[in-house]
């Protein structure tokens, strides 16, 4: 961009010297006075002239004023150029956007604002999870503008580079929801090679429209893999065994996908000599010190929960326990895990 | 051809001539041209991303400090020493600019040819 203000600036350079030049010669004008008289002349400001000029002079200084509004035409018009054809606001808006996600942390990466991925930034915006969206298709972006999203990056979602811009060395996760399966593997892929870059985890969660895309994305690194024909399927069928009353609304189904305000489920994993670890669900005082309850417990390695486990079960390092509580006792939870730990 | 590349060797040189010719002749005028050229090439070199174009605009922008000032010694306080002085401080970084632009070409050749 810069460039292609060069031929301007290099013709502004050369009409002053060639007017400084010529008064000197012409009219014999001291320097700083052909300085003075060629720059009120190139800019069109129109002071006298501080000598006498000779008709040569004059013919001169014609020509100079002519020189000078050929220039600033041309500078004019390779600024208004440079602002219609490279989209200048769009890339200053480009640059702070950038700027405001290089402090983000804990946030996810949205690649591609597929209509998958709107459902997901409205939850996230819900629950005020911070994310930005990386994605560089015209149609798409203009979706996300006309959805006043203004967490978006316009770079090519299948580079890496674009992803460190993203601020993928602090992200908590990725989020790709392209129809195609092979964009999707790209992207899973560039996610395990920025995990092992960082030397940290990050969550990378993808959509597959059907079964052997999802092995194939787990295979390549996906943490967690979605159907979404699947998840319509089993959330239609639920509706039809238990249908929903106009009273209830169905409760437990908004919990669970995370649609009611306040209240949440969340799995949390029993770190190793916790409260939690080796400890009876009655005297861990989770509920006493948190206010949140336990559902169930997954027994580590095993896929079978255990929901509304008995008072006396014991949890141990590495069972996922899981936990609903409302936004705040949720928070409470993990202070009580860290706090403990830190009591250790 | 590369245009910008041709632009800049022509005006680094000219800006190298113009002052040495000064030097012998000790013409303000050539003074007044040299800065000119000097100026043009400078920003022939802004925005260069390659290190040895980034060194050669750091050379040119060293040039523009000496000839600028030298040329107001030379018309406002008329120290002709010192504008001399200053116009041969200028050969040096110009010189060391030509040097650094003929890496820049070298360079870029293999380059060429690699591919």
């Amino acid at each position: 961009m810069l460039g292609r203000f060069r031929p301007p600036i290099i013709a502004l350079i050369l009409v002053c010297t060639i007017g400084v030049l010529g008064l000197m010669i012409i009219d014999d004008y001291p320097f700083l006075d052909a300085i003075y008289q060629t720059v009120f002349t190139l800019t069109t400001v129109g002071y006298q002239e501080t000598h006498p000029l000779s008709y040569g002079g004059k013919m001169f200084i014609v020509a100079l004023i002519l020189g000078g509004v050929a220039v600033w035409s041309y500078a004019i018009g390779v600024t208004v150029s440079v602002v219609v054809s490279e989209d200048l606001i769009g890339r200053i808006r480009e640059a702070l956007m950038e700027h405001k996600v290089k402090s983000y942390t804990d946030h996810f990466i949205i690649v591609g604002y597929t209509d998958v991925a709107r459902q997901t930034v409205k939850m996230l915006e819900r629950q005020k999870i911070p994310y930005v969206v990386l994605d560089d298709d015209s149609e798409r972006l203009k979706l996300a503008e006309s959805d006043f999203i203004s967490e978006v990056l316009p770079f090519n979602p299948f580079r890496s580079d674009s992803f460190r811009r993203a601020k993928a060395d602090t992200a908590r996760g990725i989020i790709v929801t392209f129809p195609e399966d092979a964009d999707n593997i790209t992207v899973v892929v560039t996610g395990k090679i920025l995990e092992e870059e960082y030397d940290k985890r990050i969550l990378i969660i993808s959509v597959a429209s059907h079964k052997e895309a999802r092995e194939k994305l787990t295979k390549v690194g996906a943490d967690v893999v979605i159907l979404p024909n699947e998840l319509i399927g089993q959330r239609i069928s639920a509706m039809a065994i238990h249908p929903p009353d106009m009273e209830q609304s169905s409760f437990l189904d908004r919990v669970a996908f995370g649609e009611f305000h306040g209240l949440d489920i969340r799995e949390v994993v029993v770190p190793k000599e916790s409260p939690l670890d080796g400890v009876s669900l009655k005297d861990c005082g989770l509920r006493r010190e948190t206010g949140a309850h336990i559902l169930g417990i997954q027994r580590r390695r095993r896929r079978r929960i255990l929901l509304m486990p008995n008072p006396e079960t014991i949890m141990n390092a590495q069972d996922v326990v899981l936990v609903m509580g409302t936004t705040h006792q949720l928070k409470q939870v993990n202070i009580f895990l860290e706090h403990q730990d830190e009591n250790e | 051809m590369e245009w910008r590349m041709v632009w800049t060797t022509f005006f680094l040189l000219m800006a190298l001539t113009t002052i040495v010719s000064y030097l012998f002749h000790g013409n303000g005028y050539e003074l007044i041209i040299s800065v000119s050229m000097n100026l043009v090439a400078t920003t022939l070199k802004l925005g260069a991303r390659r290190t040895t174009g980034a060194m050669t605009m750091a050379a040119s922008l060293v040039a523009d400090i000496h000839l600028i000032p030298a040329m107001g010694v030379y018309y406002i306080m008329q120290d002709y020493a010192l504008a001399h002085a200053l116009a041969w401080g200028a050969v040096v970084a110009n010189l060391v600019s030509i040097i650094l632009l003929i890496i820049e070409a070298v360079l870029r050749q293999m380059e060429m040819e690699v591919l």
